[in-house]
């Protein structure tokens, strides 16, 4: 390729830098799970010692309330956004409300995390917004106190976090899909069901794969959310690796990050899997041109 | 029949367009997917504004604001102010890690910019380009708290590395650079490369194809590698967490001071309010960039 | 077949001086390129005269656009022996050294740059005054008709305006040559067929060397000096466009010319430059146009263009010789200006071109051509 710039040698040593500085680490913390520290010395012993203690101390049900609310909000997410993208997609006409509306689900990717849900902390307190205004017109008579450190209030958190990041990988792949496609099943005779579930629901696969990994991976490791409105009622995984790496329980927040990333590698290889058939990854590439 | 009817109809060019909305627009249900749509939305900005309200509400912590005050702001950036007799942890030490955030954003757009522009060109045109473009977004892929200590263990306990600012630049760079190298491939694998030929033929040089061809009409990519590298930055947390030795960026003070006790919640308020308008500005004036750019081109088409 | 050898015998002594005055502007010598087990280029070797049109005549894949682009050293070849321009070794010389240009099929404007700024591309990169790269690029647009246009942005520009444009561009810094490359690809017929007279008379009123590139046998019979027409990275002829359209050297050129009627068959009789050949109990002579000497008995073909074909018996005075063959009369084909008829003979279905619709063709029964009007080439070499 003599006409770039920066020539197939420099991309290659880019690679490669790449491959060590991330890749390298995360294949790394699975090995490391296996040894045994003292201080910030390795010691090269094979051990499951680390697995054992994680289980001992609660890892189990830890790592499944995570999992089970990442995957509850998800579907949750996926069932809210797909309509709306459907929508952005193929059904809106204004063009003004279009741009306002992208740039509303745009702007939240740049702001902080923690400005974005610090202040439900003073909405859903005892003495907040929420509670003043049910006593007031009188629906409860005592204030309500799951509203805020509590479960609901994690998922809540999550809801707003994680709507925009569902919403355009659908929206995208939605846009892509030629009319014509949608004019021949209207053509052939298809109901409008028929015709979301047998020629959108599929072409938009790939829109909704990246949707799904882009909220459930992130909400996982969410370290923002649990904190501000679990207000540690709601332990995460991410509080437990931020205790364990204070106290230099290294090996013990390997373990747990290697049990997150061996589930997370299976979830990916079950969707990439599923996207096979409609062309795999050279398609992003394919459907970038467009 | 009906087959044959509708063919005419589409043949008949012009009459497609509106066609399309109507067949999905109205039927579909619309209104109750464009209510939940807002719904969420309105879920997202809520506590946006609320909090703009609230920085400048005197009892910011209960019930219904009111007293406007700017005394939160004032105590924020000066630290002058003491209740209950209390001084706030909070005054006067925004600006210390105000300019460390400035500062590695600054570093991690610049490197986002050089290695997107590195990598975009011939991502699109290489063999392995789908395995790549996957080692790449690998940091979408793995829950950050998980790749931010993978990254601590590997760097400080593999390599013996003392964290700092390098190590606080690295993680935010790796956390940007997919979002960075996703906006460039929309415009770098669109790019014509026989404009490059045509370059060449008429006699320039390999900087100058670079500089007056390439760079040029891959601007949109490279300012938006820059904005994602910037703004990402700016606002990361939990790299940032483990990555670091002593070093306070903004998010990780908001994140401490979030955690502490009430007192300094009202400046938390102020502090997030500034920063939420800062970023707000700035993606604006990205939007403007990005889409204003050939909007105002194709404005001055039709008027010639 | 080596064309340098062929067209100017000596040039290799004496080039300094040749090519100043009168002599070869280019000169290629044994190009050889291969993409991975692809070979685009087999060995190939060509050469133009100052201020020739010589068109590279091919369809896709024949290695046309390979031979230009190395030509223009925007392809560097696998191997080659020797590249030429203008009297200068060229040979290892990046594109942005030599002195060519190319129109690009697509045209490949600069579309961040406005008209103005794409015309002096060249000029500026060649470090010219912006008060002279201005003067002259007005001048360039003016040749070519685009008054008035430099500000323009590329995209507001109709694609003939956009294809002038480019020739523009690639005029404007005074090349030897200038390599043209499909360029009338993109445009639609009406289009395409004025620019193909405009494209000559700019040509003799520059007195430039042209090089194009294209896959219609018409454009090359239109505007060529000379063609070379290629097949699969080798050149199968070259010549002048009434040579190579009356005097095909094999089946394949014929049929890349658009001879309607193919009829291989065995040589019977060789008669210095007649040949005589049998197909299906037919005998039937023409003019030998193929490449070695005709042996009897070696496979070869006749070509013979519809409209040459004559119906019914021939003439009893004729003095020239004739070919006569039987036929039923098969289906007729409405073509418009002409009918297309099909005959059914022994050798197989034969296409004639009728002029006059009324003339009764179920009575046919045999139909005629002068023997000077066909030719007899040599099959092709796989």
């Amino acid at each position: 390729m003599p006409n770039l710039p920066a020539g197939i040698w420099s991309v290659s040593g880019f690679t490669f830098l790449w491959f060590v500085g991330i890749v390298v680490p995360l294949i790394g913390i699975v090995l490391f799970s296996f040894l045994q520290t003292k201080g910030i010395k390795v010691q090269w012993d094979l051990t499951i010692k680390a697995y054992e203690k994680l289980f001992f101390y609660g890892g189990g049900p830890l790592i499944g309330r995570t999992i089970r609310i990442a995957a509850t909000m998800t579907v949750i997410e996926l069932l809210l956004a797909f309509p709306f993208a459907l929508w952005l997609a193929k059904g809106a006409k204004n063009q003004n409300l279009k741009l306002i509306t992208f740039t509303l689900l745009t702007v939240p990717f740049f702001l902080s995390p923690v400005a974005r849900v610090i202040v439900w902390r003073s909405v859903m307190s005892i003495s907040g917004l929420v509670n003043t205004g049910l006593m007031d017109l009188g629906i409860v008579d005592e204030p309500v106190d799951w509203l805020i450190f509590s479960e609901f209030a994690v998922h809540l958190g999550y809801l707003g976090q994680y709507f925009p990041a569902m919403v355009w990988p659908i929206f995208l792949s939605i846009a892509l899909i030629d009319d014509e496609y949608l004019e021949a099943s209207k053509d052939l005779g298809a109901s409008r069901l028929r015709t979301l579930f047998h020629v959108i629901l599929p072409l938009s696969l790939p829109g909704i794969v990246a949707g799904v990994i882009f909220t459930f991976v992130p909400m996982l490791g969410d370290t923002v959310v649990p904190q501000q409105m679990g207000g540690g009622n709601v332990l995460m995984i991410s509080h437990n690796v931020y205790t364990m790496i204070g106290a230099s329980n290294f090996v013990m927040a390997a373990a747990l990050s290697a049990i997150i990333l061996a589930i997370m590698l299976a979830f990916q290889i079950l969707l990439w899997a599923a996207l096979r058939p409609v062309g795999g990854l050279n398609n992003v590439f394919a459907s970038l041109k467009r | 029949m009906t087959a044959l009817a509708e063919r005419g109809r589409i043949d008949g060019a012009v009459a497609r367009k509106p066609a399309r909305s109507q067949l999905i627009g109205e039927r579909w249900p619309t209104w109750g997917s464009v209510f939940i749509g807002y719904f969420v939305l309105a879920i997202i900005y809520f506590p946006i504004l609320w909090l703009m309200i609230l920085s400048i509400s005197a009892e910011p912590l209960t019930g219904f604001p009111g007293d406007w005050t700017l005394r939160w702001y004032d105590d924020m950036l000066y630290g002058t102010g003491q209740r209950e007799g209390e001084a706030y942890a909070v005054a006067g030490r925004v600006m210390e890690p105000l300019l460390l955030s400035l500062k590695i954003a600054a570093i991690t757009a610049a490197l986002c910019i050089v290695a997107s522009l590195v990598v975009g060109p011939i991502l699109p045109r290489v063999r392995f380009r789908g395995p790549m473009l996957l080692g790449f977004l690998m940091p979408l892929m793995v829950p950050g708290i998980v790749a931010s200590v993978s990254l601590f263990l590997f760097y400080r306990l593999g390599l013996h590395l003392k964290m700092g600012e390098w190590s606080l630049g690295l993680a935010h760079f790796i956390w940007a650079f997919p979002f960075a190298l996703l906006a460039m491939l929309v415009v770098s694998s669109r790019f014509d490369e026989r404009l490059l030929d045509a370059a060449a033929d008429l006699g320039a040089s390999r900087w100058e194809r670079f500089w007056q061809i390439q760079v040029p009409i891959l601007k949109p990519g490279i300012f938006a590698a820059g904005f994602f590298g910037f703004l990402l930055s700016f606002n990361e947390l939990p790299f940032s967490i483990f990555m670091r030795a002593g070093d306070i960026t903004l998010p990780i003070y908001l994140w401490i001071q979030s955690g502490a006790h009430n007192s300094s919640v009202p400046l938390i308020f102020a502090l997030s309010t500034l920063i939420t308008i800062a970023s707000i500005v700035l993606t604006f004036i990205a939007i403007r960039v990005a889409f204003g750019e050939p909007r105002a081109a194709k404005l001055k088409a039709k008027k010639a | 077949m080596n064309v340098a050898a062929n067209s100017e015998g000596a040039s290799s002594v004496d080039r300094g001086a040749a090519s100043s005055g009168d002599g070869q502007i280019l000169e290629v010598v044994n190009a050889i390129h291969r993409f991975g087990d692809v070979t685009a280029l087999d060995n190939v070797s060509i050469a133009a005269r100052r201020g020739e049109f010589l068109t590279l005549l091919g369809e896709s894949g024949s290695g046309k656009t390979t031979l230009l682009r190395i030509v223009a050293g925007l392809e560097r070849p696998t191997s080659i022996g020797r590249i030429t321009i203008d009297g200068a070794d060229a040979t290892f010389l990046p594109a942005n050294k030599r002195n060519t240009t190319t129109v690009f099929q697509h045209y490949a404007l600069f579309p961040h740059m406005s008209v103005g700024e794409n015309i002096e591309y060249g000029l500026r990169v060649r470090r010219i005054s912006k008060e002279e790269r201005k003067k002259r690029a007005e001048q360039a647009l003016e040749l070519m008709r685009l008054s008035g246009l430099y500000d323009r942005r590329v995209h507001q520009l109709s694609g003939g305006q956009k294809q002038r444009v480019a020739l523009a561009r690639a005029l404007v810094t005074e090349p030897a040559i200038l390599l043209l490359d499909e360029p009338l690809g993109a445009l639609d017929e009406k289009l395409r067929i004025d620019m193909q007279v405009e494209l000559k008379e700019l040509h003799e009123r520059l007195g430039l060397t042209f090089i194009y590139v294209t896959h219609s046998q018409e454009e090359a019979l239109t505007m060529s000096d000379r063609i070379i027409l290629m097949r699969r990275g080798r050149i199968v002829q070259e010549g002048p466009p009434a040579e190579i359209f009356d005097r095909p050297a094999t089946r394949f050129v014929a049929e890349f010319m658009n001879v309607e009627n193919l009829i291989e068959g065995s040589i019977r009789g060789v008669d210095r430059d007649q040949v005589t050949i049998e197909c299906a109990g037919q005998v039937m002579t023409g003019p030998w146009t193929g490449r070695s000497r005709p042996e009897v008995g070696a496979k070869a073909c006749l070509v013979i263009r519809a409209e040459r074909l004559k119906l019914g018996a021939p003439p009893t005075s004729s003095s020239e010789p004739v070919n006569h063959v039987p036929c039923r009369t098969g289906a007729t084909i409405y073509k418009g200006k002409y009918l297309d008829q099909m005959l059914e003979c022994p050798a197989g279905p034969i296409k004639a071109r009728i002029w006059d619709r009324a003339m009764p063709v179920e009575q046919i029964i045999g139909f005629w051509w002068r023997a000077a009007d066909s030719a007899v080439t040599s099959l092709d070499a796989e």
